[in-house]
């Protein structure tokens, strides 16, 4: 089973041209509020019609501007979960989940595995306004299960859940996902998420898909410097690049092999960065610089602490856990070397 | 030396015209508000006298020009229950003497005067094919009547009851709509809604492109029937005379009244 | 909501009183004034109950049959010509009824617009009962028309969206999920349709007539009872038994209107 779609249109105001691809795996859409998140799955769900491009899932093309092809949703075998999870007010547990598919003995059978895999046992007759936010949000995912689907299509399903009961739901849905053999597009745009549950991440921004590819690529090897903003570099520069070195505000970096020449957008995770104590008497070894703490901010299990340089180098944040926090005494000394390993200098091509 | 005039306060000056207006203002609404001005006369009277009477109260007030007039044209039998609802005027006029014997006995009505007479008949557009009265029993014919209270509804039952049996059957059976007052059946003949209304020979002569049709003689005229109200406040004498005077009569005439005269 | 105790809500009572005690009023002067028993044995009474509800409720289902898809596209379309539609549906509302009678005579009358070919097809509307049904549906419907287009529009969208990917037809998702959603408002513009449908009286006379047992309903036999020499106490009798009729169906109907289990 696999879902490609590629297509543009409008939506008011807001243009969008999305590419994906995505096989028997957890893709996730992964992207700020009005990024196009939503209308990317309610037009692979057919409930939203783009101007051009083509969807096919599960080998069977359901739209195709060209040649006129636009089957309606109901044709599209796709399990869409929406964010504000709609469950039908008037019908209870049972009859919401099995509407539309009273009469089929699988989907019955389905139900009943669902039922104790989601924990959903004894709640057949309640009302969804007398079930918890949480039991709501696993009706809906059962209600989408329990037909024949292609794809599954999930808008930020756990988005208001507390973290204990999203844990659990995260685990569900990677066994279902390994169960069923179809791609799941999982909309998100808390990045911890995505981490966790991600086979592919498509990274997302104002209408168009800037990344995709898998989890560890995209993440660690940002194609452009707005797709590593989006996935939490908080360092990054504009720096000048030659063969296996680059150059920002005055510091000059060794890189792992030879790139790109001329101006690159240079970045680097926070937590990737090194701290060693300052000895005025030794200079900073390669891709280390000496630094000023400015600010110390504690938030619980890590220090995020940020320094201006004292020489050439550039303001840089670190991420420091609570173990070498203490360990160096960050807290008593002014003046530290930050070290950015060659390896984990992301180098992207200025856009 | 000159004996200084005490100043009075600008204020208290202002105060006292101020209230002087007042009070003219009041009077001034009191005198409009003129419940019983006894120059102002209030009529009541039945619909069908709508074309005809403001021309008599005109020519009345050219002789008595203080007099103003206040009238309401209504179906008779409704003009009777408003009164017995407490409705006040000076005169009322109806178009037969069955909706004034209502108001006579409970004493709200003084002595009747016969002002003039109308006649019903069959009224039809000009081009019309029914030529008379049996015309109308012709299948597919349809009729606007009055309701049976309405005056005009009393005259239509007695004209049809002067008709062949049979006849008056055949016509019953045309009549599409019985309507609360003569005005209305009148318009549904106008718009072309109806074949032939039963109205007065009045509203025909009122009305272009209208013929009349007349029914049995046997059938006699209505009489319009005046009365002072017992909760009149202006003196009406002189106006009921009016009615019945040869001046007045001309003016009946023309629309198609028969006048009655006073010797 | 717990409704507050303060002495301002003095005023609201007294408003609600407003209508409550003329009713009582006439169901007083009507026992005490009136021959209510006679009008109950009155058969031109019943004929013309019988009259009324008849096409009252001939008006209502024309009104749901028509109106309600009517109301749907109305609410599902964002065109400028929705809008425009739905404003000229309010016309009737506005206008006097009067007035409402004229303009479908003007059309549909023996010389009106639609005359002739309505004659040639061998439909005389004017002066039937028909024509009853067809003025109280030009006044009347638009109550239910304007309920069930604020119901429709007022309904998420995402549900029927859900629906169609759950595989539901556009048919079964408007029967088994957007009707059942709707319906508190559906049934209060019924009941809103069907009381004016009764009570309807210058269009029904201009444009069908008064005739007992054809075009004649409750209110055009009350206003013959007025103008007759039974006059008010005639009238009252009348109205009150109408009045009682529709007292015990708005009760009825208003409990199967209201939502049932606490989905709101």
């Amino acid at each position: 089973m696999s879902l490609r779609a590629s297509f543009s249109g409008h939506a008011g105001d807001f243009a969008y041209d999305v590419s994906l691809d995505a096989d028997a795996e957890l893709l996730v859409l992964y992207g700020h509020s009005g990024a196009g998140k939503t209308i990317t799955l309610r037009t692979i769900a057919g409930l939203a019609r783009p101007e051009a491009g083509t969807i096919e899932i599960g080998g069977r093309v359901v739209f195709d501007g060209a040649s006129r092809v636009d089957e309606p949703p109901q044709a599209r075998r796709t399990g869409y979960v929406v964010q504000e999870v709609a469950l039908f007010p008037h019908l209870d547990v049972e009859r919401n989940v099995l509407i539309g598919v009273e009469g089929s003995g699988d989907a019955k059978a389905r139900w009943s595995q669902l039922r104790g895999a989601l924990h959903l046992d004894g709640l057949d007759a309640r009302r969804p306004h007398e079930l918890s936010g949480g039991q709501q949000q696993r009706v809906a995912l059962a209600r989408a299960l329990v037909r024949p689907t292609d794809v599954l299509l999930l808008d930020e399903p756990f988005s208001a859940l507390d973290d204990v009961l999203r844990a659990e739901l995260r685990a569900e849905l990677k066994r279902l996902q390994r169960d069923f053999g179809i791609p799941i597009v999982f909309v998100t745009h808390d990045l911890r998420e995505a981490h966790l549950l991600a086979d592919s991440v498509a990274v997302i921004d104002a209408g168009r898909v800037l990344q995709l590819g898998p989890r560890d690529d995209v993440f660690t090897r940002p194609s452009a410097r707005r797709v590593a903003e989006l996935t939490g570099v908080r360092n990054l520069f504009t720096a000048t690049a030659s063969g296996d070195r680059v150059e920002v505000d005055g510091l000059e970096l060794q890189l792992p092999a030879n790139g790109t020449n001329g101006p690159v957008d240079l970045g680097i995770r926070s937590e990737r960065c090194n701290l060693r104590r300052f000895d005025p008497d030794e200079p900073p070894p390669t891709n280390c610089f000496v630094g000023r703490l400015v600010e110390d901010l504690a938030f619980g299990n890590t220090h995020t602490l940020r320094f201006e340089p004292d020489g050439p180098g550039p303001r840089i944040e670190v991420e420091v856990a609570a173990r070498p926090y203490e360990v160096l005494g960050v807290a008593e000394r002014d003046r530290w070397v930050i070290e950015l390993p060659a390896e984990d200098l992301l180098v992207m091509p200025r856009g | 030396m000159v004996a200084e005039r005490p100043l009075v306060p600008i204020t208290r000056r202002r105060w006292r015209s101020g209230a002087a207006g007042l009070v003219l203002l009041a009077a001034v609404f009191l005198l409009l508000g003129g419940c019983g001005d006894a120059h102002t006369i209030r009529v009541l009277a039945a619909s069908s006298l709508q074309d005809v009477l403001p021309e008599i109260l005109d020519d009345y007030a050219e002789a008595h020009p203080e007099t103003t007039f206040q009238v309401q044209f209504a179906g008779s039998q409704s003009l009777a229950t408003q009164i017995e609802l407490g409705a006040k005027a000076d005169l009322f006029i109806s178009a037969n003497a069955q909706q004034f014997a209502r108001l006579e006995a409970d004493d709200l009505v003084g002595e009747r005067t016969v002002i003039a007479t109308n006649r019903l008949v069959v009224a039809v557009p000009h081009g019309s094919a029914i030529e008379r009265v049996e015309d109308l029993a012709r299948s597919g014919i349809r009729i606007a009547i009055t309701a049976p209270d309405v005056p005009a509804g009393v005259l239509t039952e007695q004209a049809l009851a002067l008709l062949d049996f049979a006849i008056a059957e055949e016509i019953r059976a045309g009549v599409v709509t019985e309507d609360p007052n003569v005005r209305i059946a009148l318009s549904r003949l106008e718009l072309g809604e109806v074949d032939a209304a039963f109205v007065y020979l009045t509203d025909v002569e009122a009305t272009a492109d209208l013929r009349s049709i007349d029914l049995p003689s046997a059938l006699g005229p209505n009489s319009y029937v005046a009365g002072v109200l017992e909760s009149a406040t202006a003196d009406v004498a002189d106006l009921l005379e009016h009615f019945t005077s040869d001046a007045a009569a001309g003016i009946w005439r023309a629309a198609g009244f028969e006048p009655v005269e006073v010797r | 909501m717990r409704a507050p105790r303060n002495w301002w809500v003095a005023l609201p009572v007294l408003f609600g009183l407003f209508f409550v005690v003329p009713l009582l009023g006439l169901v007083w002067f009507a026992l005490t004034e009136g021959d209510v028993a006679s009008e109950l044995r009155s058969s031109a009474t019943w004929e013309a109950l019988r009259l009324s509800v008849l096409t009252a409720t001939l008006t209502l289902v024309l009104a749901v049959l028509l109106g309600t898809p009517l109301a749907y596209l109305l609410a599902a379309s964002e065109a400028g010509w929705a809008r425009l539609t739905a404003t000229l549906l309010d016309l009737p509302l506005v206008l006097p009824p009067v007035v409402s009678g004229i303009a479908l005579l003007t059309v549909f009358g023996r010389r009106g617009y639609l005359g002739d070919p309505l004659s040639e097809a061998g439909l005389t509307l004017s002066f039937t009962t028909a024509a009853v049904v067809l003025a109280q549906l030009f006044v009347a419907a638009p109550y239910y028309v304007r309920a069930a287009y604020a119901g429709f529009a007022a309904m998420d969208p995402r549900f029927e969206g859900v629906a169609y990917t759950l595989g539901l037809s556009r048919w079964r998702t408007f029967r088994s999920v957007t009707l059942p959603l709707v319906w508190p408002a559906l049934a209060g513009g019924a009941v809103l349709c069907w009381a004016r449908a009764l009570g309807e009286l210058g269009a029904t006379l201009l444009f069908a007539g008064s005739l007992p047992g054809r075009t004649q309903t409750m209110p055009l036999a009350i206003l013959s009872a007025f103008e007759s020499n039974a006059g008010l106490a005639g009238a009252v009798s009348i109205a009150v038994i109408l009045v009682a009729f529709a007292l015990v169906l708005m009760v009825l109907l208003h409990r199967a209107s209201t939502p049932s289990g606490a989905y709101r």
